[in-house]
Parts: structure tokens; sequence; C-alpha cells
């Protein structure tokens, strides 16, 4: 297990305290999001449901460290995101975060390997190649690895991007809608591929999803309405609630 | 991230996008902008190291004194006994022109005649027979020998060991000329060169009182001797006389050739700057291109610093392997550029140093980096959000910045290529004028097409859409290419219009020939002689020598304007004259000219109009000139305009005859000498050998070959130009070809054929190289119509070539360009885009 994983199934690896996002647009205030507390600990898995605009993604973006909200402060892997700057922050990503998108955001120019490779190259990692293949070969793409992102199809792009998100074996991977984009077997299959990493690795996974049965999968599932959080719930596992909710329940 | 890791990357990003095609236009259009700077840089660098080879050798001594009259005793002692004192070597060479004649041939040749310690340095290299092996030998010819130009042999169908008649001597032809070591700037002189003894000078009778001879004195010595007799000998220089050290004469290059580098130079710029807007374009598209790769890595963990430094890596990289490419393609371009000027060109030119392709290097960097790094530091405030949400971009660099970048970068180019801040302010000051006219007409043609599109079909309209869509962007290609197109028009109709405009302002019977050194008593023979041949002169003006010194008593380099102190006529002695009447052609403009016959009490001047603005000199002011051993004083009562092109006598100053009369003269004309008459002028000479005859036709042709032969390097340098004019388009098409995929895929998946799309992009690119055309040619026009009022005094005629020509192969040119590069809309599958489009 990777040194970096916080094992401590008693760590609060994620935690979210009175985090609020207000833009302005010209004369016009948004409230995007109302404020929020959330703590999450480590191996959990949490899903942000809602409907479209109603915030989900805005949160998972605050949480991962890619915004920064109007008020309130996030601590992820004892970082308090909300006091480090944008370089800090990247720091805090590329050693604690991965990420899978809707969009598959995988770097054109480069191959299924490469993409993959690139995460551990940025830590510098030792034999940062046959890790990557490794992963590739994991999630079923090992004749894929020359191959660049144009050329493969939907599912086998999502499946390099899973596998670009797992290869450092982050502490917490936040997926944004990670089935959007795909059919209904496809998105399976990436979803079993997912919460089967995130059992071997011990991750802790934050997902933002429309699709219930992927949120039914997942431990913890919290429901964002117009920016509040309208519901917190536990899925049908026995995992006790982390006590989510906008009153700061503990 | 560790350094080496951000250069691996930054290398295996690079390579990425080279091989999908990102930088090739980034690379090209430097390519082109370095390649042609250091074309130029190599090809001046050795033409003026050709020029100042030698530099003391090439003046012919440690000193040398120029002088129209023999150097006379001067004081109580002599220049003579204070060199010979001094121990300075000394001799004195003669130059003048004169006609060569051998059997039936005859040849105007320029003479120098040399004592027996000639030269004084360096030596002559000469050779046994017509561009054969060369000796070096340390004297020149013998009493009765002369030395020639190969050229001379070919022109007079004559070989060594034969003999040639120059005045009333005959001398052997014993050595070809390859190299003298003092011939400077005469290097380019139309006339060949015979060397020959001063001994048989007196023998030859071609120099008389009043002939036109240069004398040469070289002294050659220790340093500090000469020092002390420079600094003796200056004071008691009189007009007409200069001293010359090696290194301080100005190396004299052909004025065609001196404006051709200059023409050059500005050429370059044009190409460098158009790259410049190529690589900007192309820069913005590929910072727009790498927004979501930007985030992502950001969202892998890369920091601001790590992406700047990824991208500026690229940057440097394609700068450098773009100028070190484009220095090794200059460098190549440049012995075209050697060829297509051979004939004006020494036969040895050294090569060129390093300079030009440091230089070449440096501009890589600065074009490069200067006008992409503003996208670049775009990419490195994309936010990581983006990942999650595509409509994020990074806030646009302030205008200011952006824009005041790229002109403080232009004005440093500018001032690096002109030298003077001055002409670079002006000439950026006509550019911003230029570039604001040219791109108000574009807009308004635009607007009349736009109003026009009604009466189009389908596909026109459509093509037509997208180009006033993506209006800015139009509006810089449209004017990069018509500006393009205009510098290459304006070249051409100068060669073409002008010249035969000139020509066409002479009468068949103007004259072709000068004759001058006409002696006095010889007058009445030589007018009778042009009688009996039937040959139609101009009047014969008798001709001295004078040097204008002073204006109202004011010396004339303090009277005139700081701009005019170097002008030719204030360094030179000019050719005076009288007459009692005004000269063909010429036109009195204010004051009036003398009654004939008139003897007034002071001498009276009329002087030549274009002259008399340049000096600031009017009707009343008193001129003072030095002739001979005298200064005396003459008053400007009339000023006249002089058509100088017209091949008769002409003159700056001519006076009442009264005033001048008195002085040595010979005496000078012009006639008209059909072609097949030309056997006379071999009867001429030899009855008048002291006449030195100018065949104008034959100057005239040579002057059309030169021209035509820089015309032709300048349209040669022109291509860069046009190059970098299409890699505008080219990167234009580029940037917005994202767009255009999804358009044309979303066309065809609407039904449209590819035919409709193929004919809307014809019609797209066809009307904006049209517009450029029509814009290039008005534009040309006005050039044309100004230059032939102003500058060549000729009629203006439209042109009318142009105008059938130039838009309608401007249209095809972009169009072809604009369909081929943009063929992907038509090849790529609809379905590929719109799915790598999501």
């Amino acid at each position: 297990m990777n040194s970096k994983q916080n094992n401590n199934k008693n760590t609060r690896i994620l935690e979210a305290q009175g985090v609020e996002k207000v833009v302005t647009l010209g004369q016009e205030t948004i409230r995007i999001l109302e404020p929020i507390n959330l703590a999450i600990k480590a191996g959990q898995s949490l899903a942000i449901v809602g409907k479209s605009g109603s915030g989900k993604s805005t949160l998972l973006g605050l949480l991962a460290g890619l915004d920064q909200p109007s008020a309130g402060s996030i601590h992820l892997a004892g970082h308090a995101l909300t006091d480090l700057d944008e370089d800090q922050r990247a720091s805090v990503r590329a050693q604690y975060v991965g990420f899978v998108f809707q969009s598959f955001q995988l770097m054109p120019n480069l191959t299924a390997l490469e993409n993959v490779m690139l995460p551990l190259e940025l830590l510098d990692e030792d034999k940062p190649q046959q890790r990557a293949m490794e992963m590739l070969n994991h999630v079923g793409l090992s004749h894929r690895l020359k191959h660049y992102p144009k050329q493969l199809s939907g599912g086998e792009q999502q499946r390099v991007a899973v596998a670009r998100a797992f290869v450092t074996r982050p502490a917490l991977l936040f997926a944004d809608e990670p089935t959007g984009n795909l059919d209904r077997a496809t998105g399976s299959r990436i979803a079993d591929l997912l919460f089967q990493l995130n059992e071997e690795n011990n991750t802790t996974l934050v997902l933002v999803t429309h699709d219930p049965s992927l949120a039914a999968r997942c431990e913890l599932e919290i429901t964002i309405d117009g920016g509040r959080l309208a519901a917190c719930g536990v899925s049908e596992t026995d995992m006790p609630p982390q006590a989510l909710g906008q009153e700061g329940l503990q | 991230m560790s350094l080496s890791l951000r250069i691996r990357l930054a290398l295996k990003l690079c390579w990425r996008e080279w091989k999908a095609g990102e930088l090739t236009i980034l690379l090209v259009a430097l390519l082109i902008a370095i390649s042609s700077h250091t074309a130029i840089g190599f090809f001046t660098d050795r033409i003026e190291k050709a020029m100042t080879y030698k530099a003391g050798d090439m003046v012919g001594g440690d000193l040398v004194i120029h002088s129209s009259r023999p150097l006379k005793a001067s004081g109580s002692e002599s220049w003579q006994s204070r060199a010979n004192a001094a121990q300075l070597l000394h001799t004195t060479v003669h130059f003048f022109s004169s006609v060569v004649l051998h059997g039936e041939e005859m040849l105007l040749v320029s003479v120098k005649a040399v004592g027996d310690n000639y030269p004084l340095k360096a030596s002559l290299k000469t050779s046994t027979s017509a561009y054969g092996e060369g000796q070096t030998t340390r004297n020149g010819p013998p009493t009765g020998e002369a030395w020639v130009d190969a050229r001379i042999l070919n022109d007079l169908s004559m070989e060594v060991g034969q003999a040639l008649t120059l005045g009333a001597v005959t001398l052997t032809v014993s050595r070809v000329l390859i190299f003298e070591p003092d011939r400077g700037g005469s290097m380019y002189s139309f006339t060949p060169r015979v060397m020959m003894h001063k001994g048989d000078l007196a023998r030859a009778e071609v120099i008389q009182e009043g002939s036109r001879v240069d004398y040469h004195t070289l002294l050659s010595g220790e340093s500090d001797a000469i020092a002390e007799f420079k600094n003796w000998m200056t004071p008691q220089l009189e007009p007409g006389q200069k001293i010359i050290t090696p290194g301080e004469q100005q190396p004299t290059v052909g004025g065609a050739l001196t404006r051709a580098q200059r023409f050059m130079g500005l050429a370059s710029l044009i190409a460098v700057l158009l790259a410049a807007v190529a690589i900007a374009v192309s820069a913005k598209h590929y910072s727009a291109r790498h927004f979501d790769a930007s985030a992502i890595l950001r969202c892998l963990g890369c920091k601001q610093n790590d992406l700047m430094f990824i991208y500026l890596f690229q940057m440097l990289l394609i700068a450098l392997v773009g100028s070190i490419l484009g220095i090794a393609l200059g460098w190549s371009a440049q012995f075209i550029l050697l060829y297509l000027l051979k004939d004006l060109l020494p036969e040895v030119v050294p090569a060129a140093d390093w300079h030009a392709a440091w230089s070449g290097l440096g501009l890589g960097l600065v074009v490069l980096l200067g006008f992409t790094l503003p996208s670049v530091m775009r990419l490195r405030a994309v936010s990581p959000l983006r990942v999650l949400r595509k409509d994020l971009k990074p806030l646009p660099l302030s205008g200011w910045f952006v824009y005041g970048s790229a002109l403080l970068i232009v004005i440093a180019l500018m001032w690096f290529y002109t030298g003077s801040l001055i002409l670079t302010l002006s000439v950026l000051g006509g550019a911003v004028l230029v570039f604001l006219l040219t791109l108000l007409l574009i807009a308004l043609l635009f607007v009349l097409l736009e109003k026009s599109s009604g009466l189009l079909s389908l596909s026109m309209r459509a093509g037509l859409r997208n180009l006033l869509r993506r209006k800015g962007e139009t509006l810089v290609q449209t004017l990069a290419f018509a500006l393009t197109l205009m510098a290459m028009l304006v070249v051409i109709f100068i060669r073409t219009d002008l010249l035969n405009n000139w020509q066409q302002s002479l009468p068949d019977d103007a004259p072709n020939h000068f004759v001058i050194n006409i002696l006095p008593d010889k007058v009445p023979l030589f007018e009778n002689y042009l009688r009996e041949q039937q040959l139609v002169s101009s009047k014969i003006y008798p001709m001295s020598r004078g040097r204008l010194i002073e204006i109202n008593g004011v010396p004339v380099k303090q009277a005139v304007t700081k701009e005019e102190k170097n002008n030719e006529s204030l360094n030179r002695e000019l050719n005076l004259t009288w007459s009692d009447t005004v000269q063909e052609e010429n036109k009195i403009l204010s004051g009036t000219w003398w009654q004939e016959g008139q003897v007034s009490d002071f001498p009276e001047v009329s002087i030549e109009s274009r002259l008399a603005k340049k000096l600031g000199v009017k009707i009343g002011d008193r001129l003072t000139f030095f002739t001979g051993r005298q200064n005396w004083q003459a008053e400007v009562t009339s000023i006249r305009a002089v058509k100088w092109e017209s091949f008769h006598p002409n003159f700056y100053f001519v006076f009442n005859p009264s005033s001048i009369e008195h002085l040595p003269a010979t005496y000078m004309t012009s006639f008209y000498m059909a072609p097949e008459q030309k056997i006379l002028l071999k009867d001429m000479v030899k009855a008048f050998p002291a006449i030195t005859v100018f065949e104008m036709d034959a100057v005239l042709d040579q002057l059309k070959a030169i021209i035509s032969q820089v015309i032709v390097a300048i349209e040669y340098v022109l291509l860069f130009v046009l190059a970098a004019g299409l890699m505008v388009t080219l990167a234009a098409v580029q940037a917005s070809l994202d767009e255009r995929l999804q358009e044309g895929a979303l066309m065809r998946t609407l039904g449209a054929q590819r035919d409709l799309i193929r004919r809307s992009q014809w019609s797209e690119f066809g009307s904006m190289g049209l517009i450029a055309g029509i814009v290039a040619v008005l534009g040309t026009e006005l050039v044309s119509f100004l230059a032939s009022r102003y500058i060549f005094q000729a009629d203006y005629s439209p042109l009318w070539w142009a105008w059938a020509f130039v838009p309608v192969a401007a249209a095809l040119l972009l169009a072809l360009l604009g369909t081929f590069s943009a063929r992907k809309v038509l090849t790529k599958s609809p379905m590929l885009v719109l799915r790598e489009g999501q």
C-alpha cells in the first residue's frame, strides 16, 4: 500500500466547514452554494447527487481544491486548502488526489500509456512506465498502450482516465459524472472498476452523479438542491453516518 | 517539479505537438523571417567586406591626395621636397576618360597613367592572356606599352601583343590587368581600364589645358611621418582637393547597389513583421488549444511556474530550431542573391562572418518569444477548475499590454534595421497611416460585398458569411496580403512602367552621345565636321570648372541647412558655362535672362531651380565661385527649370558671357548618332584626338541591365515577403480550423453536399484575395501616380494590366491556399469531428 494512503479508518481525510460559494456577475450576486459542512473518513465513498445546475460540481471542485470557496474552510489530508495558494494546492492535489471526469480529460497529444504515466512523472516516482503499464493492464487496456485518446472509444478513454486516477494510489478520488458520457453497460463496467479500485487501494471516493444506481453503491450520499444540502443519507451499507449536514452535525 | 522532469515533459509534449502539426506554422513563419533576415545580412556583410577589404591597399598608399589639378608647389616649400625630407615615397597617378582604337573598333576607356614607382603599396596582378593565370608585379607598364582589362580585348576583338591607339600614340598591349590595389570605388565603373606609363602622355596629346583629369598623389612611409605630412598639407588644400587615408574613405558602392541593399533591408523587415503577425496569430491559437491540457496538468498537480516553464521551453526550442534552420537557409539563399547580382560585384567577394547568424538567432528569439509570450502567459493563468467547467477561460491579458509590447518589439526591430530612431518613428507613423487607410478601404469593400450578397448563390453567401463573421481576423489577413502584393507590384511597376515612360519621353533623335574636351581652337572645325556628317547636335557650350564657396559672403557649408551640407554639388568642382540664350528645354521660373550681348557691371548667373531650392538661394543673392586661382562673385538674376533627362548639355550655373568668358575652357555638346552611323565615331576621334565621347546609348543599356538585375534581386527578396504574407493566411485558417471543422461537419450532417462547402470556401477565400488584389492595385496606382508626377516627372498612365490580372490572380492564389489548408473540412468524417468536438 502506498505510503500516502491514510489507512486509519477513523481519520477524517476530507472535512468542509461552512463552505459557501458566491459569484458576482456585474451588479448581481449569485449564491451558488449555501454554507455546507461535511466530513468523510478515509476509505469511505460519498455520492453527491442533485439536479443539473444544483451546485454539486461546484462543491466537488471546492472539495478537490480546484477552486477556492467564498467562505468556510476545507481540510484535505490534514492540509487546510483554504489557507493555501494555487501552487500549494496543486502540490496537495498531486500528492493525494486523483480525478475522473465526465469528459475524460485526457491529454490529446499523449498516448494512453503516456497519459497514465503523467501523474507518476509529475511526482517523480520510480518506474513510471512499468507502473502505468500494469495499471492499464489492470483496467483491461494492455492492447491500447500506444493509442491516442481520439483513437479510443468513450469507454476506453474513461478506463484510461480511471487508470490515470488510480496509478498514484491517491488517498482521495474525485469523480465528476464518471459514467455520464457512456452507455449503460459501459458505464456500469466503469463503475465496477472504480469501486473495485476503491476497495483494493482503500481510496476515499467522492463522486458526483445523476445515476441513482451509482449513488446507491456509495456508503454515503448527499443531495444538493439549489446550492443547499437537501438531504443526507446512508446507503444500504451498515456504515454509520459521518455526521453530514448543513447544521454541522457531527 | 524537478528541472529534469520539466524538460522531459516539455520535450515530450513538444515532440507530440510537432507530430500533430500544431507547431508547423510557428516554425515555418519563423523560418521565413530568419532566413530572409540572414540572407540579406550575409549578403550585405559580404558586399561591405568586399568594399573595405584591404582599405589601405584600395586607397593605394598610406595617404592619397585627390585633386582635379596637378598639385602645385605651395608657399616656400613644395610638397615634393617636404615629402622627400620626411622620406616618404610618392607618385602621382593621372585618371581620365578617353577613347582607344584598334583596327576598325573603338572603345571608351578609363585611362590610368602611372609613374615608375607605382604601386607604392600592395601589388598589381596581371596575366599574359585574357582570363589567364595571374602573376604579381610591383610596377606598372613601361613606356610604349599598355595593360588593359580583359573586357577591352573582347570589345576591340584584339589579343595581347597587338597595338591600340590612344590619341596620337600607339601602345602595345602587353598584359591583361586582373587586380589593381587602388581601383577601389571605381570597381563598378562602366568603362574598362587602360593602364599606361606617364611618359607616353605628352605624345598622346590627349590632355590639354581644361581637360578633365583627376590626379591622385599617393604617399607612403612611416606612420608618424605620414601624420606630420598630413598636418602640414591639410591647411594648404585648395577647393577640389582632398586627403584620403585608409579607413577614412567611405567605400563607394554603386548607387544602385546601395539602394538595393536598403530596399532589401526594408523588404526583409516587412517579411519579419508579417511573419511576426503569423506567429502571433498562430500562438494565440496554440494557446487556445492548450487551455484544456493546461487545466488537466494543473489538476494533476502542475504548478503555474511548471506550466510556464513547459510552454516557454517549447517556444525556446522552436525559436532555436527555427533560427538555426533559418540561418542555414539564409546562408544558402545569399548565394542566389550573389549570383543574381554577379555582374555588379567584384570578382572576389570575401566570405561573410557570423555576425548575421548571431543577429538572426537573436531576432528569432525576440520575434518568437516576443510575439508568443502574451499567449503563453494566458496558459499560465488557466484555472484547474476548467476540467469541470469548460466555459472557464483565463482572463485575456490587457490589450495595452499585448499591443504595447508588440509595438515596442516592432519599434526595436525597425530601429535595429534602420539604425535611426527618428527614421523608425517616421516610417512607423507613415506605416500606421497606410495601415489605417488600407484597413478602412478593405472594411469599406467588405461592406459593399455584404450589401450585394443578396444577389449571390447560396454557396457564395455561405462563404461570405464565414468571411464577415470573423471580421477581425479577415481584416488582418486581407491587410497583410494586400500590403504584400502592393510591395511586389510597386517593384514590378518601377521596372517596367517608369523605365518605359522615361524612354518614351525621349524623342527618337534625342542626343545619345556627349562629347567633351573640344579645344577652343577646334570648335569651328568640330561644328563643320558635325554638319558634314549630318549629325544633329545641341549647341556647343564652353565649360570651365569651378567651385561654389560662398553664398552672400557666408561659407557655403555654413549657409546651407545641415541636410544639404553633403550635397554633391558643394563637394566637387562644377561645370560652369556661359551663354547669351536660354538653353533648349530650359524654362525661366523667376528673374530675367540677360539681353544678348549685354555687358553688365557685375557678373550675372542663372541657377538651376532644384539646386537653388536646396541651397536656399534666391534672386539677388551673391554667390562666390573659385576657379583656377581666384575667387569671384556673381549675382543670381534668374532661376531655371532644367530637364536633365533630355540629354542636351545642361548646367547648374549659366553665366552672362561677359562675366567669365576670360576663363580657360574646353567645349562640349551632345549629338544623335544612329547605330548604323557608329563607324563615324572612329573618324571623329582620329580627327579630334583630344575629345572624349560618351556613348550614352551604351551607358543607358548598361544602366537598364543593372536596374533589371537589381530588381530581379529585389523581387527575389520579395518572395520572402510573399511567403510571410501567405503564412498569415495559413495561420489564420489554422486558427479557425476547429470551428470550420465543426461547422462543416454540422452542415454535412444536415445534408449539405461537399461541393456546396467547397464552393463556399472558394468564395470565402476568393473574395478575400479579390479585395486584397483590388486594394493592392489601388495602392500601387497611387504610388505610381505620385512617383510619375513628383519623382520621374513623366506622364502617369493607369496600370491596366494590373487591374486585369492582379485581383483575379490574388483571388485564385488565396482560394487555392485557403481551401487547401482547410481541406480537412471536406475530407474528415463528420461523425469523427462531432465526436472529437464533444
